[in-house]
C-alpha cells in the first residue's frame, strides 16, 4: 500500500494555520506592543528589538491560559508530588516590588539564589535556611541604630516565624533550619535593642488559622497575637480581639501559589479575615500629607492579583497614620510586609505612626525620627529574611548619612 | 532566533516553507534560500551579518582563486591566506579578552581591549569555511562558481547557528540540484519534531531542576544532590545539542539536504575514546582530518598529537581554562584509553565498561559547567565526598522523588530503546501489512501534532530557554 505521508501534510498545515490565526488575531496588540517601546537604532542593532517582537508574541499568544494549563498539568506528570512537594524557585523574596540583589558585590563567586517551597498537603510553606553572616548583620545594624537614637528614641525588634515552625511532622520540620534558634541566635546579640517574643505567642496559638496556606503571610489572626505580646512593652492592655469590627475576603489565593503553581494550592484557597481599628485613624503617603487621608483597611484595597492589600493598601515606600488615640505616642516602624497586617492594631494606642519599607524607601532614618519627634522605633520582619544576607544592606541604606 | 520559539515556529518557518515550495524553479528557491537565511542570521545578530557575508564573499574567493592555480604556488598563498583571516577573526571575537586577560595576570599589566560580544555561530560557520577552503586546495571537490551558491551552503538557517559542522563537499550536489518529495518532507518533519521535543521537553526542564544544584550556593549540597545535579546537567547538554542537531538534519531534509549525523547516543559508550566518536560528531572528524592526520595522525608522535587536538577541542568550546581543562582531561583518558584500558575493558563486563564512561563523562561536565575552577574543585570534593556535606537529607529526597519520572524518562531517551520500540510497534499491534501502514502514519501523526501542542504550552509558560551551543 501506498502511504500518504500523512505528517507531511499536517505539519506545515499546523505551522500554518496556528501561524495566520495568530496574526489575524493578534497582530494589532503585537504592533501596539511594538509602538510603545520607542525604538532606537541602538536597539535594533543589538537585537533587543528583536527580542522584544518574540517576547511580545509569546506574551500573546493563541489560547495562552489554555496553554499554561497543558503546562502545569504536564508539570505535575514529571514525578510524585501528591504528599509532599518542594518547588524552588530563583530570586529569594516572594514580596512583589523587591527585585532581590542578593548576589554579593565583593567580587565573591555569585551564586543564584533559590528559595525553596515545601508543599504539604494543601498548604505551603517557605523553608528556612542557615546564615550566620546574615544574622550578624541583621543584629549589628539594629545595634548601631539604637546607639545612635539612644537619646532620642527606644528601638524594638519583633522578628516573625513562619508557619513551617509549626508544623507537627518532625522529619519535615528538621529540613527547615529552627526559626527558634535563629530568633534567639539574634536576639542574644543585641545591646540596646529591646526584643519581643512573638514566638512563643504564636506557637501557643499554632493550631488556629495564624498562616495562610496558599501565601507566605500570617493572617491577621496571627498578627493580633504578636501585637498583644508587643502592646505589653507600654504597659497597655491589649484590646479584645471581639471588640473590632470583623469582615472577611474569600478565595485568596496568595504568592506562594504564584510561585509554585500548584494545583492544590488552587483548589485550597484562604479566607482573610480583617479586624478593623477601633480608633479612626488617616493614613498619609508621605509626611507631608499630600493626599487626601485614607483608610488603614479598606475593602477595596484588595485588588484581584493582591488580595493582601487590603491591609495598607499594600507595600509603599513610606506612610504616615495619624489616629485620633488622644496620646503622644509616636512610633516608627521600619518593616517587611508581615507588618502590614500589624500595624492597623498599633492605629489604636498611637496617636502618630511612620512606616518604612527600606526596601522601597530612599531616605534618612536619623533625620526622620528627629524631625519628628518618634519616641519609638520598631524593625518588624519575617524570621526567613535573614536566610541570605542582603536585607541588611537594603537596611544599611537608609541609616547612611 | 532559536528553533524553539515560538516565533520560529509559526512566523518564519511556515513564511520560509511557503516561499521555498512555491517557487517555480531551483534558481528562485535559491534566492529565497539565501534571503531567509541572512534574515534570520539578522534577526539575532544585525550587525554581524556583514561578518558573516564577508567570510563567505572572502573564501568564495579563495576558491577560486585555489582552483585557477592549481599546483602553483598562488594555491598555496591563498590557503594560506585564507587561514590567517578566518582564525583572525575568530581569534579577535573569541579570544582575545582570554589572551588579554592571561597576559595581564601574567606580567601584571593593564592593558584593555575592546569587547564585543561573540557573533552568534562563528565558531561553527569558520569551521565551515575553512574546511571547504583546505578542501578545495587538496582536491576532494571543485570550488563553487556562484557567490550565492557558496552563501547558501555557510549561511544556510538551518545549521548555521549551532552546528552540526557541514562539510561543503558533502552538499556540493544538492545546492546544485536536490530532490524535493513528500517522502523526505515527510522524515524531515519527524526529526525536526524529535529535536524540538527533545530541547523543550527534556533539556529546559532537566536544566530548570539542575540549576537548584549548580547554582546555588554549595552549602545545602548533599553528595547524592551534587551527583544528581551533574547527571541533570549531563542531560540537559546533551538533548539541547543533540536535539539541535536533530532540528538542523529534519530542516536540512524539509529543504531538500541532507546532513551527516552529529550525535549517536553517547552515553551508552563503553570508553571515552567511544564517547567522542558518537558526541559532535562533526567537531571530532573535522578535528580528525584537518588537524590530526595534517600532523602526522598515529604515525608520528601520535601521543603528541592528539592532545593538540583535545586542547583544541576544549579551546573551541570557548575561551576559558575550565574549557581547555575539559578537552585535555578527555585527552588523558583517551591516551591511556589507547595505551592500555581500551584492552582492559573489552575484557570486563560490559555494566562496567558503560559505569566507567558514564562516571567519566557526567564528571566531565563539571569541569565544562563551572567557568571558576575553585568552584569546579569545590563541586568535585562534594561529590567524591571530602568536604563535610551529608550524604542525603530528606529534603533531597523528596526533590527526587517529585521529578522522579520525568529522570527515568530522560535517562532512557539516551538510548534507542524507546525510538526501537515505537518503530516496532505498528508491526507488532497490526498483523496485516496495509494495517500497518496506516496504523504507524496515524501513530506519526498523533506525535507530531501531540509535540507540537505540549511545546507551545511549554514555550508559552517557560521562561527558561536558552540554547547552550550558541555561545560557541
Amino acid at each position: 500500500m501506498k502511504r500518504i505521508y500523512l505528517s507531511a501534510i499536517l505539519f506545515p498545515a499546523i505551522l500554518i494555520a496556528v501561524g495566520f490565526y495568530n496574526f489575524v488575531l493578534n497582530s494589532d496588540s503585537l504592533i501596539t506592543d511594538i509602538q510603545e517601546n520607542n525604538i532606537s537604532l541602538k536597539e535594533v542593532a543589538s537585537g533587543q528589538v528583536a527580542r522584544n517582537i518574540e517576547a511580545s508574541y509569546t506574551e500573546n499568544f493563541i489560547s495562552r491560559g489554555k496553554l499554561m494549563q497543558i503546562s502545569s498539568a504536564l508539570n505535575r506528570l514529571k514525578g510524585k508530588s501528591d504528599k509532599v512537594e518542594i518547588v524552588d524557585t530563583t530570586g529569594i523574596n516572594v514580596a512583589q516590588d523587591w527585585n532581590d540583589e542578593t548576589q554579593n558585590e565583593t567580587g565573591e563567586i555569585n551564586h543564584t539564589s533559590y528559595g525553596s517551597i515545601l508543599i504539604i498537603g494543601n498548604k505551603a510553606m517557605e523553608l528556612n535556611r542557615y546564615d550566620e553572616k546574615a544574622i550578624d548583620s541583621y543584629a549589628k545594624t539594629l545595634n548601631q541604630v539604637a546607639e545612635k537614637l539612644e537619646h532620642e528614641a527606644k528601638v524594638y525588634s519583633l522578628i516573625v516565624p513562619t508557619p513551617i515552625e509549626f508544623i507537627q511532622d518532625k522529619k519535615y520540620k528538621a529540613m527547615s533550619y529552627s526559626q527558634e534558634d535563629s530568633i534567639r541566635e539574634t536576639y542574644s546579640k543585641y545591646e540596646n535593642v529591646i526584643s519581643v517574643d512573638a514566638y512563643s505567642t504564636l506557637k501557643e496559638h499554632s493550631d488556629e488559622y495564624i498562616y495562610f496556606g496558599t501565601d507566605h503571610h500570617w493572617t491577621q489572626l496571627g498578627a493580633y497575637y504578636a501585637y498583644a505580646e508587643f502592646i505589653k512593652q507600654f504597659n497597655v492592655n491589649p484590646i479584645e480581639l471581639e471588640e473590632f469590627n470583623h469582615f472577611q475576603i474569600k478565595d485568596f489565593i496568595g504568592s506562594l501559589y504564584r510561585m509554585t503553581q500548584s494545583e492544590k494550592l488552587a483548589n485550597n484557597k484562604d479566607t482573610i479575615d480583617v479586624y478593623e481599628p477601633r480608633t479612626p485613624s488617616k493614613m498619609y503617603w508621605s509626611i507631608n500629607k499630600n493626599n487626601k487621608g485614607a483608610k488603614v483597611i479598606h475593602k477595596d484595597y484588595a485588588t484581584e492579583d493582591n488580595k493582601y492589600g487590603v491591609f495598607l493598601r499594600g507595600d509603599t515606600p513610606l506612610l504616615y497614620i495619624e489616629s485620633e488615640a488622644n496620646n503622644d505616642l509616636s512610633i516608627a516602624v521600619i518593616k517587611d510586609s508581615y507588618a502590614n497586617a500589624f500595624i492597623p492594631f498599633l492605629t489604636n494606642h498611637f496617636s502618630r505612626i511612620v512606616v518604612i519599607d527600606p526596601r522601597l524607601w530612599n531616605g534618612n532614618l536619623y533625620d526622620l525620627v528627629q524631625e519628628e519627634a518618634i519616641d519609638s522605633v520598631l524593625f518588624l520582619n519575617y524570621a526567613l529574611i535573614n536566610r541570605f544576607e542582603g536585607y541588611s544592606d537594603v537596611l544599611s541604606k537608609i541609616l547612611i548619612k | 532566533m532559536v528553533f524553539s520559539s515560538l516565533f520560529f515556529l509559526f512566523v518564519f518557518l511556515p513564511v520560509c516553507l511557503i516561499l521555498y515550495y512555491f517557487s517555480p524553479n531551483l534558481k528562485i528557491k535559491n534566492i529565497v534560500l539565501v534571503l531567509s537565511s541572512l534574515a534570520f542570521y539578522a534577526w539575532g545578530e544585525p550587525v554581524w551579518v556583514m561578518l558573516l557575508v564577508f567570510s563567505a564573499f572572502i573564501d568564495y574567493n579563495h576558491g577560486r582563486i585555489i582552483e585557477a592555480n592549481r599546483g602553483n604556488w598562488k594555491s598555496k598563498a591563498a590557503v594560506v591566506s585564507s587561514l590567517v583571516i578566518n582564525l583572525s577573526i575568530l581569534g579577535f571575537f573569541k579570544y582575545s579578552g582570554f589572551i588579554v586577560d592571561n597576559i595581564n595576570s601574567l606580567l601584571g599589566s593593564h592593558y584593555e581591549i575592546v569587547q564585543f560580544g561573540l557573533p552568534i555561530g562563528i565558531s561553527f560557520y569558520t569551521f565551515q569555511t575553512i574546511s571547504y577552503v583546505v578542501d578545495v586546495y587538496r582536491g576532494d571537490v571543485e570550488s563553487q562558481k556562484k557567490f550565492h551558491k557558496y552563501l547558501i551552503y555557510l549561511s544556510l538557517f538551518t545549521q548555521l547557528v549551532a552546528g552540526p559542522i557541514v562539510r561543503y563537499k558533502d552538499i556540493a550536489e544538492e545546492i546544485e540540484n536536490r530532490k524535493l518529495s513528500r517522502k523526505r518532507f515527510n522524515k524531515g518533519v519527524l526529526r525536526f519534531v524529535a529535536g524540538l521535543a527533545k530541547k523543550v521537553m527534556i533539556a529546559n526542564t532537566a536544566g530548570q531542576i539542575a540549576g537548584f544544584y549548580l547554582d546555588n550556593s554549595f552549602e545545602g549540597l548533599t553528595i547524592l544532590g551534587a551527583w544528581y545535579g551533574i547527571s541533570l546537567f549531563s542531560l540537559q547538554i546533551y538533548f539541547d545539542f543533540s536535539g539541535y542537531s536533530d532540528m538542523a538534519i529534519g530542516l536540512g531534509h524539509m529543504l531538500g539536504f541532507t546532513y551527516k549525523e552529529n550525535f549517536k547516543y553517547p552515553y551508552i559508550s563503553k570508553s571515552a575514546t567511544e564517547f567522542w566518536r558518537r558526541w559532535h560528531m562533526s567537531l571530532g572528524s573535522f578535528f580528525r582530518d584537518y588537524i590530526y592526520i595534517p600532523l602526522g595522525g598515529n604515525k608520528r608522535r601520535g601521543i603528541f598529537n592528539l592532545f593538540i587536538v583535545w586542547l583544541l577541542t576544549g579551546l573551541w568550546h570557548g575561551a576559558s581554562w575550565n574549557f581547555i581543562f575539559w578537552g585535555l582531561y578527555f585527552g588523558v583518558f583517551i591516551v591511556i584509553e589507547k595505551v592500555i584500558l581500551l584492552k582492559l575493558l573489552s575484557k570486563v563486563p560490559t555494566f562496567i565498561s558503560h559505569l566507567y564512561l558514564i562516571v567519566v563523562a557526567v564528571s566531565g561536565w563539571v569541569l565544562f559547567y563551572f567557568v571558576d575552577m575553585t568552584q569546579a574543585i569545590a563541586y568535585f570534593r562534594i561529590m567524591i565526598g571530602l568536604s563535610n556535606a551529608p550524604f542525603y537529607t530528606t529534603d533531597m529526597g523528596i526533590r527526587f522523588m517529585n521529578d522522579i519520572y520525568f529522570y527515568i524518562v530522560a535517562i532512557l531517551l539516551c538510548t534507542p530503546l524507546v525510538k526501537n520500540f515505537f518503530i516496532r510497534l505498528p508491526h507488532r499491534l497490526f498483523k496485516n501489512k496495509k494495517h500497518c501502514v496506516i496504523g504507524s502514519e496515524i501513530m506519526q501523526a498523533l506525535y507530531v501534532g501531540g509535540v507540537i501542542i505540549l511545546v507551545c504550552a511549554l514555550l508559552v509558560g517557560q521562561s527558561y530557554n536558552p540554547f547552550l551551543y550558541f555561545r560557541f
